[in-house]
This record gives structure tokens, C-alpha cells and sequence, in this order.
């Protein structure tokens, strides 16, 4: 089989439009009620943190290469390797479930209050699998498209609402102390953290030696942007207000006017959907191939329907309606979890290879 | 050839998606809300009010002889928003749409038993309109809806436009709900909403209104009404606008009407031996408007004394206002206790607990500075008689 291959700034904007899409849909609910004005600092810490694994996965990815996440895991740790891949594809599997979940539990709160959240899920999986079944190459050049519109409204709609901002609203800086701000980095840093699939991009890379200034240049402009997309809501409304919304940048979008239009949420909602779908279906591919790779099938086709079915009952997983679960879950469980797989294993898998290649060439 | 077939299946399965949607709304049974009315009634009991708009064609589109009301009023009570919403929907037998609402009105009398329990409808409502602008009515609200005239056939889009104007803002004192909602739960910054007042004309049947006066709130409670003059300090304490209209009457001075421009105004906690006071400070570019006084200000006697004249009124206004409001009705609605907690977050906790009852006890001091702009047509801003050497 031809291995399809992207270019360095098509896997700049599949991260842009990742972070984006991730932070507008799962981050605001926990960061803004929780942090407040503080929340830049959460997001650049949360910046940090995926940076920091992005160099590990570089690192690992140069050191391997032509080998994705789970070969070079089998590679590194042997027979254990295959248990720890088997726990980063579990992970992406429990990332893409719960992306699903918050998704079309959004849009059914929002948008479209009486239609089934099955449906949302139905739609994407349906769109996001045959992007997976294209391959890798179809869901890089369409994020190219999402991610330059996603740039260009944000650019204008951050522009359009400059008068309803008062800024006096940032104040006080670190009422409660830096305590709470750096806690709050566990959200975007768990969340960002999503891009190890990064480890399951880099074989298609054309040029790997850009590859690290890349991810770098689109987890900072992906930060950027929600970081003022967040702020953006607090100095509209208030901190307040925005701590009381499951998704402020939702409501900050009903609030002010895109030139002369009001009530502009649809467009926004449109943008980030379509941002959405880059992002499951980038999951859908890394997770699909992962298991192709973990179980050493040909072909990555057939885990698309397979998984097809999980990600279409996603809304419908037992819990999903009790908000205390629920709560439990995004606030507590899926941040350290993911942390501990993202920043933990990362590195203990970066340390044993070099000390395993040091080992071997001193041993050679 | 199971992956072949389940293509088409998927496809075949996108046929179900021909019979509708779930969550569409047909424009033929559905309602622009334009505005909704919060009330009680003599029972005690929520009354709500909305005012619904009737599409009217174009003449261009053949509506020229169309005589359809242009609104409509329905009022019904019940226990919550909801509640009487359900009934309101019996009646007009549409869904209503509320994402469209131009005004929230809010009755006196429940604005003074509190807000308490009426507002949740607002907070949880996907479909609404936070950008829906709040007044309270000292009329009946099924009346104000249903009949006060206004240019345009539905009265709630000239109140919307009169809000958004300008020219009004320093006076209407405009709050939107966004603005109105936190505000309610917040004793550091406090709502004052501007009220609809009936113009007294006992011959006509028609209603006009009139957008004046404040109507502040402690917490969710009415406690009490400022005047238009007073409104339009409370829109420079809090920034709302930088423009206004200022007239100083005085012994030296029969009448003068002032522009003011470009006002910068800036509230300052300090510690004054134990004691928290409020500084005022305030700048501003004055250009007359009018006067029934000669004024020659060439000289810069007549400057100087118009511009400590001006300045002593505003300063002496600003602080009748800011103790009307802290001593009389104990509202934080400048948002001195917000202007703290952004200054001094750590004295501010200290504070918050009983900030409404600290409030009497707070000093204003102001300190004005005016620049006295030439504007006009006339040469030295003045009319010489002709006969007069």
C-alpha cells in the first residue's frame, strides 16, 4: 500500500484546528468558572506542558523513524510495549468517546434542544469515518481550508466586538493567588495533550526536521486564539457571567454583533463544528491505524467500522445523564488520567530509549 | 463484500433523513416575542405579559391593503415565567420566538417584592435574547403593551432604538440583560434600570411613554428611584458614557447649558484615618449650549467663574447622588465595591460580607477639572447688540 504522505503545514493546521476545536468545546466550562481572569496563564502553562511532550514525541519520532506511537513503543519496551500501546490506544479510544459526548451533549443543549444527541453523533462518525477511511491525506487538506476560516473569523469577530470590552473586567490579577491558575493548567493541558496522536502523524511527514518548530507554531497560535476567545468572553460579560455558562464563548457569540449582524452563534457554531470533525476524524485515522499496527493487520479500514459503532453510542454510555458522574469525570478523572498518560509515560518511554540506545552502543 | 454493502447501507440509511428535522420551527406558527412584561397582580401572583409582533407585507409585496393589527398582547399568570408562558402559549396558539425580544419589562410592584425566583427562567432559556434591553414600568404592564403609541407600529423596536442612540445614552441610563443578570446577584455593583413612565395625557387613549428616571435595586429589591439628572451621573460613575448636558443656574448666573465632552471619570478608594472614602475624580471639555446670561469669554474672569461655577454643581450632584444612593437606599449601584475588589482584592474580602450596610458610612470627596471649549457660531461666543457701544 502507498503510504499517503502531508506536508509540514498541513500537520501545522490539523494541530490548530485540534487545539481550537478542543479548547472551545471541552475547556471553557471548567477554566472560566473556576480560574477566571486568570485563565491566560492556565492556558499557556497548559501550552507548556504540550510543548514539552511535543519535544519528547520529536525526539522519540527521529530516533524511530518511519515508526509511529505504537511501533516504536513495541520497539522501546519490547513485550511490555505492547501493553503500554495497548493503554495509549484505550486512551485515544476514552479521548475520542468523551470529545463525542461533549460535542453532541452541546449541540443538544444549545442548538437543536429536541433532536436526539444521537443523531450529532450518527452524522459525525459517519463524515469523520470516511475521512479516516480516505486517510491521512483527505483530513490534511481539508483542515487546511477549516483552519484558515477558523484564523479569519476569529481575527474579525475578535475586531467586531471591540466595544462591548471593558477591560477593567481582568482585574484583579491573582485574587486567590497563583494557586488556582496553575491548577487550572490541567485542563488545557490535558486536553492539548491529545496531539501525541502527533506520534501517529509524524511517519506521514514529508520533512521531519520541521516538525517540532511547526507543532510549536500552531499549539501557540491554537492558545493564543482561545486564550482571547476566553478572555474575550469575560471582558463582554463579566467574570460573573461567563462562570455561570457551560460555554461562555457560546453565549459571547449571542451577545455581540459580527459588523451588522446580531446573533452570529450559528456561524461560530458552524466553524467549530467543522473543526470538530478535523479533529475526530485525525482520532478516528490515529486510532483505527494504531490498532492496525497493535495487531499487525494489514489494513486500518476495517477498525473504522468497528470503532464506528463505540463512537455512535458515545452519548449514549451509562452515566452520561447523571451530572455528578459526569462533573466527577471532566473536573477530576479524565485531567489526571490523561496527564499521567500524556506527560508520564511520555517521558518514562523518552528516558528508556535513551538510556536503552546508550546502553546498546556502549555494549556494540 | 460486507464493507461494500454496508456503504450502501449507510447511504440508504441517510433516506431517513428525508421525513424532517426534529428541532425545526415553520415560519407560518411562528411568533416574534418583541416584548415580555414581569408583573403581579392584585392576588399575588406572576402576571406575565408579551407582546407579540404580526408581520405586515411591504405595499412593493401586495400588503397594501392589509389591515392586520401590527401587534398583538397576551398576558396570563401562573406560578413561574414558564408557567404562564404555557398558558400565553394556548392562547396565541403559535410557539413563541424569543430570540428576538427587544425589551424586558419589569413591573414596580415585583420589582419591590424582589426578583428573586423570576430570573432562573432567563439564566436556563437557550432561547433567548441576552441583548434585550430592561426597564421597569410604573404603569400597568398589560396596559404599556398593548397601548402606548409610538412611531413605529411596535412600540418595543423605538424603545430598543431609543436605547441604542447616542445622544440618550447619559440620560437612559440603558442596561441589557447580560448586564442586568449578574448585576442582581452582585452587592459590589449593583442594577439600576432605567423606568418607562407614562406621560400624563388623560384625554387620548393612546399611551406615550416616556424612558426617564433610575430605578435602583438592592440585591434583587426596588428600593428606590433617582432622577434623570442623577441617572446621568450614575452612566459617568460607571462609564457607560463620556457625554451629557449639564445646566448650573446660580446667583451669578441665571441659566446655562453646558455640553460636556470627553469625560474621564475615575472612582478611588483611600484610607482616610481608618475611614473609607470615595475619590471622585473627574475631567471633562465644557461647551456652552445655550445661556440667557451675556457672556463674553474673551475675558478670562467670565472663563474662570463659569468654570468654577460648573464645577462646583457637578461635584455638588455627584455627591447628592452618590449619598442619596448609599444612604438612602443602601445600593452599591456605581460599582464602588467592585472598583475595591479590582484595587485591593484583599482589603475587599474584608469588606463584601455586609458591603450594603458599610455604604452609609463611605465619604465623597470629587474633584472636578473643566476646560471651557469656544464653540458656536458666534464670534466670542456672543451676541452684541447692535446699538450698544
Amino acid at each position: 500500500m502507498k503510504k499517503s504522505l502531508i506536508s509540514a503545514s498541513q500537520f501545522f493546521f490539523i494541530i490548530f484546528v485540534s487545539i481550537t476545536s478542543l479548547t472551545f468545546f471541552s475547556v471553557p466550562s471548567q477554566l472560566i468558572a473556576k480560574v477566571k481572569q486568570d485563565l491566560w496563564l492556565s492556558m499557556a502553562l497548559g501550552a507548556i506542558i504540550d510543548i514539552y511532550v511535543a519535544v519528547l514525541l520529536y525526539r522519540l519520532g527521529r530516533m524511530y523513524a518511519g515508526q509511529s506511537l505504537i511501533q516504536y513503543t513495541r520497539s522501546i519496551l519490547g513485550k511490555a510495549g505492547k501493553v503500554v500501546g495497548l493503554i495509549f490506544l484505550l486512551f485515544f479510544l476514552c479521548v475520542m468517546v468523551t470529545a463525542m459526548w461533549i460535542y453532541s451533549d452541546f449541540l443538544s443543549r444549545t442548538l437543536m434542544p429536541e433532536t436526539p444527541r444521537l443523531v450529532f453523533s450518527i452524522s459525525m462518525t459517519i463524515c469523520a469515518g470516511l475521512a479516516a477511511v480516505k486517510g491521512i491525506e483527505a483530513i490534511a487538506r481539508l483542515s487546511q481550508i477549516i483552519g484558515f476560516i477558523i484564523l479569519l473569523t476569529s481575527v474579525v469577530l475578535f475586531t467586531s466586538s471591540i466595544p462591548y470590552i471593558q477591560l477593567q473586567f481582568l482585574l484583579p490579577p491573582f485574587e486567590n493567588g497563583m494557586l488556582p491558575a496553575i491548577q487550572g493548567a490541567i485542563y488545557p493541558g490535558s486536553w492539548f495533550g491529545i496531539c501525541i496522536m502527533m506520534g501517529m502523524l509524524m511517519p506521514h511527514i514529508k520533512k521531519q526536521s520541521g516538525i517540532l518548530k511547526m507543532k510549536v507554531y500552531a499549539v501557540v497560535l491554537g492558545t493564543s486564539v482561545m486564550t482571547l476567545y476566553l478572555l474575550y468572553s469575560i471582558v463582554v460579560m463579566g467574570p460573573v457571567m461567563a462562570g455561570h455558562f457551560e460555554n461562555p464563548i457560546y453565549i459571547l457569540s449571542r451577545i455581540t454583533q459580527f459588523l451588522i449582524f446580531e446573533r452570529i452563534e450559528v456561524l461560530l457554531l458552524l466553524i467549530f463544528i467543522s473543526g470538530s470533525f478535523i479533529t475526530i476524524s485525525t482520532l478516528y485515522y490515529a486510532v483505527t491505524e494504531g490498532t492496525a499496527q497493535w495487531l499487525g493487520t494489514k489494513s486500518h479500514k476495517p477498525w473504522v467500522y468497528v470503532f464506528g459503532i463505540i463512537f455512535i453510542l458515545s452519548p449514549m454510555f451509562p452515566y452520561s445523564n447523571e451530572s455528578y458522574m459526569v462533573d466527577r469525570y471532566l473536573s477530576y478523572w479524565f485531567p489526571l488520567v490523561s496527564l499521567i498518560i500524556e506527560g508520564g509515560f511520555m517521558t518514562f518511554l523518552f528516558i528508556w530509549a535513551v538510556v536503552k540506545s546508550k546502553v546498546s552502543r556502549s555494549s556494540s | 463484500m460486507f464493507f461494500h454493502l454496508s456503504k450502501y447501507a449507510v447511504i440508504l440509511s441517510l433516506m431517513l433523513l428525508l421525513s424532517g428535522c426534529w428541532s425545526q420551527i415553520n415560519f407560518d406558527q411562528l411568533t416574534v416575542v418583541s416584548a415580555i412584561g414581569l408583573d403581579v397582580n392584585k392576588q399575588g401572583q406572576l402576571e406575565v405579559s408579551v407582546q407579540l409582533v404580526n408581520p405586515t407585507l411591504p405595499v412593493a409585496a401586495g400588503g397594501g391593503g392589509q389591515q392586520r393589527r401590527a401587534i398583538a398582547m397576551y398576558t396570563a399568570n401562573g406560578l413561574t415565567v414558564e408557567d404562564a408562558l404555557e398558558t400565553i402559549r394556548k392562547q396565541a396558539k403559535k410557539s413563541l420566538f424569543f430570540s428576538q425580544t427587544k425589551v424586558l419589562l419589569i413591573g414596580e410592584r415585583l420589582a419591590r417584592q424582589g426578583l428573586d425566583d423570576m430570573m432562573d427562567f432567563f439564566w436556563r432559556e437557550p432561547n433567548q435574547n441576552f441583548n434585550c434591553w430592561v426597564m421597569v414600568s410604573k404603569q400597568s404592564i398589560p396596559e404599556v403593551l398593548s397601548d402606548s403609541k409610538e412611531l413605529q407600529a411596535v412600540a418595543a423596536e423605538e424603545w430598543k432604538a431609543y436605547f441604542k442612540n447616542k445622544t440618550y445614552k447619559p440620560t437612559s441610563g440603558g442596561i441589557q440583560l447580560y448586564q442586568f443578570l449578574p448585576r442582581l446577584e452582585q452587592s459590589s455593583f449593583q442594577a439600576a434600570v432605567p423606568g418607562l413612565i407614562q406621560v400624563s395625557k388623560p384625554s387620548s387613549k393612546d399611551m406615550i411613554m416616556e424612558i426617564k428616571d433610575l430605578a435602583v435595586f438592592r440585591n434583587t429589591k426596588l428600593v428606590g428611584w433617582l432622577t434623570s439628572e442623577e441617572a446621568q451621573i450614575i452612566s459617568w460613575l460607571t462609564q457607560q458614557s463620556s457625554l451629557g448636558m449639564f445646566e448650573v443656574s446660580t446667583k451669578d448666573i441665571k441659566s446655562v447649558m453646558f455640553e460636556l465632552k470627553n469625560i474621564h471619570i475615575a472612582m478611588k478608594p483611600v484610607y482616610e484615618n481608618g475611614q473609607l472614602q470615595m475619590k471622585v475624580r473627574m475631567r471633562t471639555q465644557a461647551t456652552i449650549k445655550t445661556s440667557t446670561e451675556k457672556l463674553d469669554l474673551t475675558e478670562k474672569q467670565t472663563t474662570d467663574l463659569l468654570e468654577t461655577e460648573l464645577s462646583n454643581a457637578i461635584s455638588e450632584t455627584i455627591e447628592k447622588t452618590v449619598y442619596k444612593l448609599y444612604r438612602s437606599y443602601k445600593s452599591d449601584a456605581i460599582g464602588f465595591g467592585e472598583a475595591i475588589h479590582r484595587k485591593a482584592p484583599k482589603s475587599w474580602k474584608t469588606l463584601k460580607g455586609d458591603w450594603n450596610n458599610k455604604l452609609a458610612q463611605i465619604n465623597v470627596q470629587s474633584s472636578i477639572s473643566i476646560e471651557i471649549i469656544k464653540s458656536g457660531l458666534l464670534i466670542d461666543s456672543n451676541i452684541k447688540k447692535d446699538d450698544v457701544q
